[in-house]
Formats: structure tokens, C-alpha cells, sequence
């Protein structure tokens, strides 16, 4: 076997560029290696998961507004004018603040919501909370207070262009008063990068991730008896290795999802390099042969086989089986060679 | 061993990690076992997932482990709380300099001040451009100011109140827009531009000697508020601007890390503009609107040098880089 000597490629054809980013976003998972050289995959939100928390969070805003307004209007207010009287100074005085309050409370309610919240709250808004999602960092650190706040003030650009109501709804006294914003910049800005970050995101230099536990710690059972009697005419020296692990556990897992007729159409491409190692005839169901052989790499315990000397013993029983397979893998080792050769 | 016995001994540790990841996340939960414990866990998970392919895990498994890893992290790794110290230390020593030094305020101001006085003069002298003011601002709108201006005989306590409101409502509110809309560039220049020029072009009309009381009445009016006021939105202006001129000049650096760095660097900035525009708001409402019995002119002018001169002492003299060595 005649090895190619390794030259220099000019640096555009290498893959040197591609891990130049201490992270990237494949599927909507972004890759976070963290300081003590731990590596994990976050979820990236979507433009609608996140519309989705951003829509509760203006409904929480507009009901907390209307609080002050009412603790003034029915409270603060009426009390003021039932102690001093209706033309008291002071009475006066205090529905004017009062006034003044409800804009000042309209105006921090509205630059400065996000910007506390995601601060205290590590990076969740009340909306965030109920979607779960998270804003962190883009190296998938928390945010600090300054990334909150400049993420939040530039939500501004993201909801152009604003448009008024009687657009929509012809012109009416109220439709003047509302004006709608769009948010057409940010959704459009979302879609053009692959981690989702709207404008604001995009100074800050934040994302938003989603933070449900994904996957399953339940190993899954095969209910079916055909599937262990399969495992069992499977060479007990045969080694998955971890390419063909994983291609196992995705396959088995997700096989519920599919039809019949595509379960064995995606079985198909694996089965027969299988059957032909086991030495199995070719009408061996594939879809079984996958099942059975995800069943002895993750699911077989060693009660079965118990102690060493049980398992021998096994070995004993499909003896036959591997004296007659053993010249396959071989066989198949050698035409691998022959590819790399080649 | 194999996968199923492996996730069977480690499963309570994982479902004991995803339960103190949502406990952990209230302060009031937080003691000391608990952030050992949560420590551990987290550490034993993360060694899980890094023998996860040693171990042949099934895939599922691998993914739930990413989430739950992400998930602790998230818990570890907290947003800091406001560090007080430090924010003094922004306030009083850094954020002048920054200011005094930084082009784009300078920029802002030169363009502010320079439209400003152009049409205030123009507005003003009646030789040169005798129509100006109604050519700029449109004469109905300067019938309004006028009429405004000249029935203006104070406000009781009560308007005073709700005025102060609606001056941070709305100055503060406009100063952050000027900010964020500096971010294309143009339509900040339009903003800042069109707010010199009108203002400008009021002051010059309103000064002018023939406009009698209501005259007389705008400047006892602007008089107290207007450094604060009219600095407030220079200011947010340039910091707007540092913002958007930092994706077209990057100096060395890719655009996306030019406008982050840039960005925060122009925060104290605005957030300082934000304070003045509150401060100018509680002038504008109780000081300026009072009538001249209760405050005079000379009162309201001692209160503009005051605050001229507080302006002064924060940008200059605290602004001014007093220390070479840091050069």
C-alpha cells in the first residue's frame, strides 16, 4: 500500500478556515467550548420561538402599564382628593405627579424592561421564562448588563418599519394614536445569519438559545421476540465501533417516525454489508438485523451471559456460526484495502 | 460495559442535576451543600458526556447529555449583578475622558452648534434672508410658538408636575431614538440636522427685538433648561454616531467585532445623555415654566451657569487627560 506524499495546498483548499471561530452553528446547534476545554451543543431559537416570547413579554409590559395607571387612577388619585379635598393644593399637586408618573413609568417600562430583566434574571425576560429560552453570550457565557442594555435599545431598529393601523384598517381618530411596528428588519436580519441574532443581538453580540432538555436518558426495548433471537446469531466477536454505534442508536431512534416501506429502504443500505459479515442469508429482514444488532452494542446486559464462564459458553453454542463467518470480515478487510489503495 | 447499564448507574445523578438546575435558579435556594453538590454533579455529567463516545452511548443519549451540560452551565455561569465600585469609577473618572476625547461627540457638537447659530443668525437678521424663518419652520408653526409663548403666563404646581413627566416621556425618549437611528447613519444625520435647524431657527425668531412678550416670555422660558437640554442631544447623537460609523471605519478589525466593541463603548455615553435629559426635565417643569415674581430671570440665569458649569467641570476638568503616563 503506497502512501501519498502530503504537500502544501494552497491555504483556500484546506479546511483550515473552517474551525477558525471558537464556534459554530450546524442545524441550529451552536458548539460552546468552554474554559475547562468542555464542549457541548446549544439550540439556537428561531425567529418564531422567539416572536413567541417577545409577543408575552408586550403583553406582561402593557398589563404591568395598566397597573400604574390603575393604582393611580383608582387609588392614589381618589385617596389625594378624599383626604385634602377636591381643590387642595396638595391634591393638585398629586394628580399631576401622578400624571407624571405613568409617563415616566411608560418610558422605563419601554427601554428599560428587557435590559433589567435579562440582567437579575440571567438572561431571561418573564417571556423568556415561560418559552424557555435563554440570551447568552455568543461564546455561551452569561451576558452582563451592558450587552442587556444595548440589545434591548437597539429592539428599536428591529421592529421597523412602523406603519400605521389605518394602513389596515382605514383612518380612524384611533388608529393614529397605535402605531405598528413591523419588525420586518429584525425577522429579515434573523433569517440571514445562521444563529438567529436580530440587530440588537448583533451589537450586543448575544444569542438566544432554547434551554429544554432534548433527547432521551431511556434506553429503548424491543417488545418484539424475533429481535433477541436475531441478537443471539450475531458473532459475539464482532466489534461495532462508534461510527456504527451512533448510525445504529439514530437509526433505531427515530425508526418510529418513519413508514414501513421507508424503514426498509434506509435499512437497506446498511443491511447487506451486515449479512455479509454475519454470513447471513440475504432475505435476512434488514430492518430486524439493525434492531437486533442495537440490541446486543447498548442493550444486552451481562446477566444474561452472567459470569465469564457462561458467556464462553455461548461462544460454544454459535460456534458454528463464526467458523463459517470468520473468513468475512477478513475478506472484507482486504477489499477496504484494496479502496485505499486505489 | 454496555450503554443501558452504564445510563442505569448514572441516571439518578442526571435526573438529580436536571432537578437542581430549576431549584438552583431561585437565590433563596442557594445554600452552601447545595452549590457543592450542584458543582459536582455538573462536573460528573460533563465527564459523562466527554467518555460518551467511549462508552457508546446511543445517540438520544448523547443529545440529552448536551442539553443537560448546556443547561448546568447556563446555571453556573451567572449574568453579573451591577458591581457598584466599578460603576462610580465609570462614572466619575472614565466616562469624562471618554467623552472629552472622542470624536464623533465632537463631530455631533460642531454639526449641532454649527447649524444651530447658522440658522438662529439667519433667523434673527432680517437683511440677509428676511423670510428665513418662514421658509424654514413654516410661518403657521411660528404663529403657534408665537401665540404659545406670548398667553404663557405660568403654570400652576399641579402642570408643573405632569409636565416634568412628560419632558423625560418625551426628550429622553426622542435622545434614545437620536441614539438608535444613528445607526444607518443618515437617517440620525436627518434627525440631528432638522432638530439644529428648527430649534435654531426658533431661538433666532424669538429673539428678534420686535416679538414683544411673547419674546420675552420664550427666554425667561429656555433660559434655565437649555444647557443640560440641548447637550443631552448632542451627546446622543455622537454616541450614535461612534455606532455607526463603526461598521463603515474598522480599523483592522472584521465589521461584526467593530460594531460590538464600538457599541459598548458608546453605552456610557447615551446612558449619560439619559441622566442630563432627566435632569433638564425637572429644570424645564418647575423652574423654567415659573412666572417672574416667584422666580426671576436672574435666578433661572444663576441656575443655567450652574449648570454650565457643572457640564464644564464633568467634561473638562474631569474629562481633560490629566495623567500622560497612561498615553
Amino acid at each position: 500500500m503506497s502512501r501519498i506524499a502530503e504537500y502544501d495546498l494552497p491555504p483556500e483548499l484546506t479546511n483550515a478556515g473552517l474551525g477558525s471561530d471558537n464556534n459554530f452553528v450546524l442545524d441550529n446547534q451552536l458548539e460552546v467550548m468552554t474554559p475547562e476545554n468542555i464542549a457541548f451543543q446549544h439550540s439556537i431559537a428561531g425567529p418564531f420561538q422567539r416572536v413567541l416570547a417577545f409577543g408575552f413579554d408586550i403583553m406582561i409590559t402593557q398589563v404591568g402599564y395598566w397597573t400604574i395607571v390603575a393604582i393611580f387612577a383608582f387609588a392614589v388619585i381618589p385617596l389625594a382628593v378624599t383626604l385634602f379635598g377636591a381643590n387642595n393644593f396638595l391634591a393638585e399637586v398629586l394628580a399631576g405627579l401622578s400624571i407624571a408618573m405613568v409617563l415616566v413609568g411608560s418610558f422605563v417600562i419601554t427601554w428599560f424592561y428587557g435590559a433589567y430583566m435579562e440582567t437579575y434574571y440571567n438572561g431571561r425576560t418573564w417571556g423568556k421564562m415561560v418559552s424557555r429560552q435563554r440570551v447568552l453570550s455568543v461564546d455561551g457565557s452569561a451576558i452582563n448588563g451592558t450587552q442587556a442594555a444595548l440589545r434591548n435599545f437597539f429592539r428599536a431598529i428591529d421592529l421597523f418599519p412602523v406603519v400605521s393601523p389605518s394602513v389596515f384598517l382605514g383612518a380612524t381618530g384611533l388608529t393614529e394614536v397605535y402605531p405598528l411596528p413591523t419588525a420586518l428588519v429584525g425577522i429579515v436580519v434573523m433569517c440571514a445569519n445562521r444563529s438567529h441574532r436580530r440587530i440588537g443581538d448583533l451589537i450586543a453580540g448575544t444569542m438566544v438559545v432554547v434551554e429544554p432538555v432534548r433527547g432521551s436518558k431511556a434506553m429503548l426495548k424491543f417488545d418484539d421476540p424475533r429481535v433477541a433471537r436475531l441478537a443471539e446469531l450475531i458473532p459475539i466477536d464482532f466489534v461495532v465501533d462508534h461510527k456504527l454505534a451512533s448510525a445504529l442508536s439514530s437509526y433505531v431512534e427515530r425508526r418510529h417516525f418513519l413508514g414501513e416501506q421507508r424503514v426498509a429502504e434506509i435499512a437497506s443500505r446498511l443491511a447487506p454489508t451486515l449479512r455479509h459479515r454475519f454470513g447471513m442469508p440475504s432475505s435476512t429482514n434488514g430492518d430486524l438485523l439493525l434492531c437486533a444488532l442495537y440490541q446486543r452494542t447498548f442493550l444486552e446486559e451481562s446477566d444474561e451471559g452472567g459470569t465469564v464462564s457462561q458467556s464462553t459458553d455461548e461462544v460454544s453454542i454459535t460456534e458454528p456460526l463464526i467458523s463459517e463467518t470468520s473468513a468475512a470480515p477478513a475478506e472484507s478487510n482486504n477489499q477496504e484495502g484494496t479502496d485505499e489503495s486505489v | 460495559m454496555k450503554a443501558s447499564e452504564v445510563i442505569e448507574q448514572r441516571r439518578p445523578a442526571w435526573d438529580r442535576l436536571e432537578a437542581m438546575c430549576e431549584t438552583i435558579s431561585k437565590k433563596s435556594s442557594r445554600s452552601m451543600n447545595q452549590v457543592n453538590d450542584f458543582a459536582m454533579l455538573y462536573r460528573d455529567a460533563c465527564a459523562d458526556l466527554a467518555l460518551a463516545e467511549s462508552y457508546q452511548l446511543p445517540a438520544g443519549t448523547i443529545e440529552y447529555l448536551h442539553s443537560l451540560v448546556a443547561k448546568a452551565h447556563n446555571q453556573l455561569y451567572r449574568s453579573r449583578t451591577v458591581d457598584w465600585q466599578g460603576l462610580f469609577e465609570q462614572i466619575v473618572f472614565e466616562t469624562p475622558r471618554q467623552i472629552f476625547r472622542e470624536p464623533c461627540v465632537h463631530i455631533a457638537t460642531l454639526l449641532f452648534w454649527g447649524l444651530f447659530f447658522c440658522s438662529a443668525f439667519l433667523a434673527y437678521n432680517q437683511s440677509y434672508w428676511p423670510t428665513f424663518a418662514e421658509d424654514v419652520v413654516g410661518a403657521e408653526q411660528l404663529e403657534s410658538v408665537n401665540s404659545m409663548y406670548s398667553s404663557f403666563e405660568g403654570r400652576n404646581w399641579s402642570e408643573n408636575a405632569f409636565m416634568m413627566g412628560f419632558y423625560i416621556f418625551n426628550n429622553a425618549w426622542i435622545g434614545l431614538s437620536c441614539f438608535v437611528s444613528m445607526l444607518p447613519i443618515l437617517p440620525g444625520l436627518v434627525t440631528l440636522s432638522y432638530n439644529a435647524i428648527s430649534i435654531g431657527t426658533i431661538f433666532g425668531y424669538m429673539f428678534r427685538p420686535d416679538q414683544g412678550l411673547a419674546g420675552e416670555h420664550f427666554r425667561t422660558f429656555v433660559t434655565a433648561h437649555g444647557p443640560f437640554e440641548l447637550t443631552a442631544i448632542v451627546l446622543s447623537a455622537g454616541a450614535g454616531l461612534r455606532i455607526g460609523l463603526s461598521w463603515l471605519i474598522t480599523n483592522g478589525m472584521r465589521r461584526r467585532d467593530s460594531l460590538i466593541v464600538n457599541a459598548r463603548n458608546s453605552l456610557p455615553i447615551v446612558l449619560c445623555a439619559v441622566a442630563l435629559f432627566v435632569m433638564a426635565a425637572f429644570i424645564e417643569g418647575f423652574i423654567s415654566p415659573a412666572p417672574e415674581n416667584i422666580i426671576p430671570w436672574w435666578f433661572k440665569g444663576i441656575v443655567a451657569i450652574g449648570s454650565s458649569a457643572l457640564l464644564l467641570v464633568y467634561f473638562v476638568i474631569l474629562g481633560y487627560p490629566w495623567t500622560r503616563n497612561e498615553i
